[in-house]
């Protein structure tokens, strides 16, 4: 483990359990933190449990068949998973950004606001300034200023991929979560998307799941390597990628298998 | 032995005679229908009172009967049906109550009409008390439409892609919300299509107006939802049946106007679908 | 186009290992869904009403077919205490003279189903083929909503054209004394049952996998042999579905029935019975209870018949239900 001081704590993550009820994919007992204004890094072959962590964090798994699940995720200290805990407004502090890009059916102006909007705002001011700055933080803006009731749908698919990222960003969260964001984009809008994390972790904490072991080493502050359900190994990327402590992390990221 | 080529000339041959059996009649029915009742089809047909025991005249009330049996059938039918929809597509679990609906939904569809008569008889006519009116009637019919409206909106409502509702969810949607603003505007020509078809398929039903709403004849329009009223297709059947001596091209005239009003009901149906079908981004 | 940049389809299966796990999310969230019972959520009472509005019309078929079965026991039920069984099981139907023997309608019912559906199946399996495996593309388009203009045609209007033209056609074409009879009956009441057949026969061709088809021409069948002998079996069960379904609508239909049958509640004994005039039991209540007196024991006695249709088409939906049901449950095993 590195000896470096820790950045703070956003998330803890103790001893989360999962199981769907078809039995498919699971998370067995897994602890991590998830530390503030760094791109934390969650990677692995897949069906290793990846995104379902992402979405036990926002509790999207509200929707998916979960039959079993323990352990607590805490977020600033209050366990998320606690029965009472306000979900609409967790949705809203942590975003998610899906491996392909999902467009709702409208404007790119109503996509971007698509969130305040649910959350009752109707100031004209206040959503256009919410799409300049979202839309910019996404570096999209430049792009799309001047067509902003174009269907979404008319955006290429690495345009659309920024809007996601854009819609995410306008209910200004304190975590964006990534899942595998750059999976169907070409090097270059991939290239644009890493630049862009780059900045915002400025501002936010990130998560992500990087579509390949390459991009997981570009961009990783903090790694954690998952294998089947497990956690094999957490670290800092620098240390991990470097000089990996478990025989089956080095083997994924040397490519012997996966 | 034929060979395998002539058989199967042979075999497509008889089916394509087959299909041209269920086919061409269809064209002949409306075809034979439009010809023969052209020739009764004028303003004074359209707007007028049957006169001389409905030997003459036109058919006004008839129309306008069927006008607000069908307008009553999508009041009582839309609200129960789409909330049925949609229960089934966004909230139903996988359960024995959602399956005991599914059941409940195929039998409702397979009940015979004149069966619908019989239950509006008992139900709406006597039991509450609202005597053969359009309210019977269309309560009547609109029951009868449900199966029909909550089968087309829950597939219309299913075709949504999932993503949607997730991307919503994950934005801070609740579950309404998500339905509200994505979700239902998306299925929204599917479920019209399905109301069209549903509440089309009632306007030329007979069989559960006999004894809930359709009067034999009535001299003025109905008063309110408690009078009885003159259907098309019910005048049709009386005409076409039960009055001797009836001028055959009223009864073709009748027939023409029926089929006109259902056939276009049809038509903005199936328009509706092509047009959406090709604007859809998904 | 829109497919490519759209993650999850309803269809996709959650077995198929996923990348995205986006489609994690394909079950609908249960009535138990965490989302409902959270204290802290600001969700309006609007919402909690409209939702509980809906759960109230998912429920409200049930108690719909309910209902419906309940009024037909209530008004029928006393039947069979007013009049003898003996009397009900008798061959003749003279309500005037208090004979309420049902085998002449039931009988007659029967009949006109049964060769309905005779003629609806071959005829409605032939017209599937040709839309789903024979017609070009173009064809289908346009072949495909005129047998749903069919399923549109009020039944009035096709017992008027009966009356008018076809059985006038048959008095002539066959030398028999009138057109009005079961045969008459059959025949139209065949077409009419024709939608429901194509429609659920052409879907189950339409499910079998495109790689059978590719199989059978590869190894050299015809395209016919290919349509008999692969895709047809493939699809018996949707046959059998259509055949039912198509039974359950004849035996129900009752305007054209009424207007082109005859009505006389006789009971076939021979084959050229069918030649005869013949009375269904829907003819039969459409075209007395206007005439009878509420609480009569003809009243009573024509709710007890409208039961008996409903018990028939009940058991006659469930079956094909049940066939549907299993074949998506073996589909769904197939696939995991």
């Amino acid at each position: 483990m590195s000896e470096n001081p820790r950045p703070d704590v956003k998330i803890r993550i103790e001893h989360l359990n999962v199981r769907y009820s078809d039995g498919t994919e699971s998370l067995h007992d897994i602890s991590m933190d998830i530390y503030t204004h760094q791109i934390n890094v969650l990677f692995g072959p897949s069906g290793g449990g990846k995104s379902t962590l992402l979405r036990m964090l926002n509790r999207l798994n509200d929707l998916a068949d979960v039959s079993e699940q323990e352990g607590r995720i805490l977020l600033d200290g209050e366990n998320v998973l606690a029965r009472d805990y306000d979900v609409l407004q967790l949705r809203r502090r942590l975003g998610i950004v899906f491996a392909r890009p999902v467009p709702l059916p409208m404007s790119i102006y109503e996509n971007v606001i698509y969130g305040l909007r649910l959350a009752g705002v109707r100031d004209k001011q206040q959503l256009d300034a919410t799409v300049e700055r979202a839309l910019k933080q996404g570096a999209l803006w430049d792009e799309v200023s001047d067509r902003l009731s174009d269907s979404a749908y008319d955006l290429s698919g690495g345009q659309q991929q920024r809007l996601c990222v854009a819609r995410s960003l306008a209910l200004q969260p304190e975590v964006i979560m990534l899942d595998e964001p750059t999976s169907g984009l070409d090097p270059i809008s991939t290239f644009k998307v890493e630049q862009t994390l780059q900045q915002l972790k400025r501002d936010y904490t990130i998560v992500i799941v990087p579509h390949s072991v390459q991009q997981a080493a570009r961009i990783a502050d903090w790694a954690a390597f998952f294998l089947q359900g497990d956690l094999i190994e957490w670290d800092e990327g620098r240390q991990l990628f470097t000089d990996p402590q478990d025989q089956r992390t080095e083997d994924y990221i040397t490519g012997r298998f996966g | 032995m034929i060979s395998r080529q002539l058989s199967e000339r042979i075999a497509f041959g008889l089916i394509i005679v087959a299909a041209a059996i269920v086919i061409l009649p269809i064209f002949f029915i409306i075809g034979y229908v439009v010809v023969q009742g052209l020739g009764a089809i004028s303003w004074t047909f359209l707007t007028e009172m049957p006169r001389e025991g409905m030997r003459a005249g036109g058919v006004m009330p008839a129309i306008v009967g069927t006008l607000l049996l069908t307008l009553g059938t999508a009041i009582v039918a839309v609200p129960i049906g789409l909330g049925g929809a949609i229960y089934l597509s966004e909230y139903a679990g996988d359960n024995a109550t959602t399956r005991a609906i599914r059941i409940a939904i195929i039998n409702l569809a397979g009940i015979p009409s004149v069966v619908y008569g019989l239950f509006g008889l008992g139900l709406f006519v006597i039991f509450l008390n609202f005597g053969t009116s359009i309210l019977a009637g269309s309560l009547t019919l609109g029951i009868m439409t449900l199966p029909v409206i909550i089968s087309t909106a829950e597939e219309a409502l299913r075709a949504v892609p999932q993503s949607f509702r997730l991307v919503s969810t994950s934005l801070g949607g609740t579950r309404w919300q998500t339905i509200q603003r994505v979700v239902l505007p998306q299925a929204l020509p599917g479920i019209i299509t399905g109301i069209i078809l549903g509440v089309e398929r009632a306007a030329g039903e007979t069989a559960p107006i006999l004894f809930t709403a359709a009067a034999f004849f009535l001299p003025r329009l109905p008063a309110s939802i408690f009078d009885q009223t003159m259907a098309l297709p019910y005048h049709l059947y009386v005409i076409s049946t039960q009055v001797p001596g009836m001028p055959i091209q009223i009864q073709y005239g009748t027939a023409l106007v029926l089929l006109v009003f259902v056939l276009s009901l049809n038509l903005v149906a199936t328009l509706i679908r092509r047009h959406y079908r090709k604007q859809r981004v998904w | 186009m829109g497919l490519e940049v759209n993650p999850v389809d309803q269809e996709e299966k959650p077995d198929r290992p996923d990348p995205t796990g986006l489609d994690r999310v394909g079950a609908p969230m249960g009535d138990d869904h965490p989302d409902r019972d959270s204290p802290k959520q600001r969700v309006s009472l609007f919402e909690v009403l409209m939702e509980r509005a809906i759960q109230v019309t998912g429920i409200s078929t049930m108690l719909l077919v309910a209902l419906i079965f309940l009024f037909l026991l209530w008004e029928g039920v006393p039947a069979f205490f007013e009049v003898p069984l003996s009397n009900l099981a008798g061959a003749r139907w003279y309500p005037i003279e208090g004979l309420y023997g049902l085998l002449p309608l039931i009988a007659g019912s029967l009949l006109i189903t049964i060769g309905a559906a005779l003629l609806a199946l071959p005829l409605g399996v032939a017209t599937a083929i040709f839309i789903a495996e024979i017609a070009p593309s173009w064809g289908r388009e346009i072949l495909k909503p005129i047998v749903e203009i069919l399923a549109g045609i009020p039944s009035v209007v096709i017992g008027f054209v009966g009356i008018l033209v076809v059985a006038p056609l048959f008095r002539t074409g066959l030398n028999i004394p009138t057109g009005l009879t079961a045969f008459t009956g059959m025949v139209l009441l065949a077409w009419m049952a024709l939608p429901t057949v194509v429609s659920v026969v052409e879907d189950v061709l339409d499910t079998v996998p495109k790689t059978y088809r590719d199989a059978g021409l590869a190894l050299g069948m015809t395209r016919w042999q290919t349509i008999s002998r692969i895709l047809v079996p493939a699809g018996k069960s949707g046959i059998l579905t259509a055949l039912m379904l198509g039974v359950g609508r004849a035996i129900g239909e009752t305007m054209t029935v009424m207007m082109v049958t005859g009505n006389a509640p006789s009971i076939p004994v021979s084959p050229l019975d069918i030649f005869a005039s013949v009375r269904t039991m829907t003819a039969t209540i459409a075209a007395e209870m206007g005439e009878v007196a509420q609480g009569s024991t003809h009243y009573h006695v024509l709710f007890a018949v409208g039961l008996t249709l409903f018990v028939i088409t009940f058991v006659v939906n469930l079956a094909a239900a049940s066939i549907v049901f299993r074949r998506t449950r073996r589909a769904e095993r197939m696939l995991s």
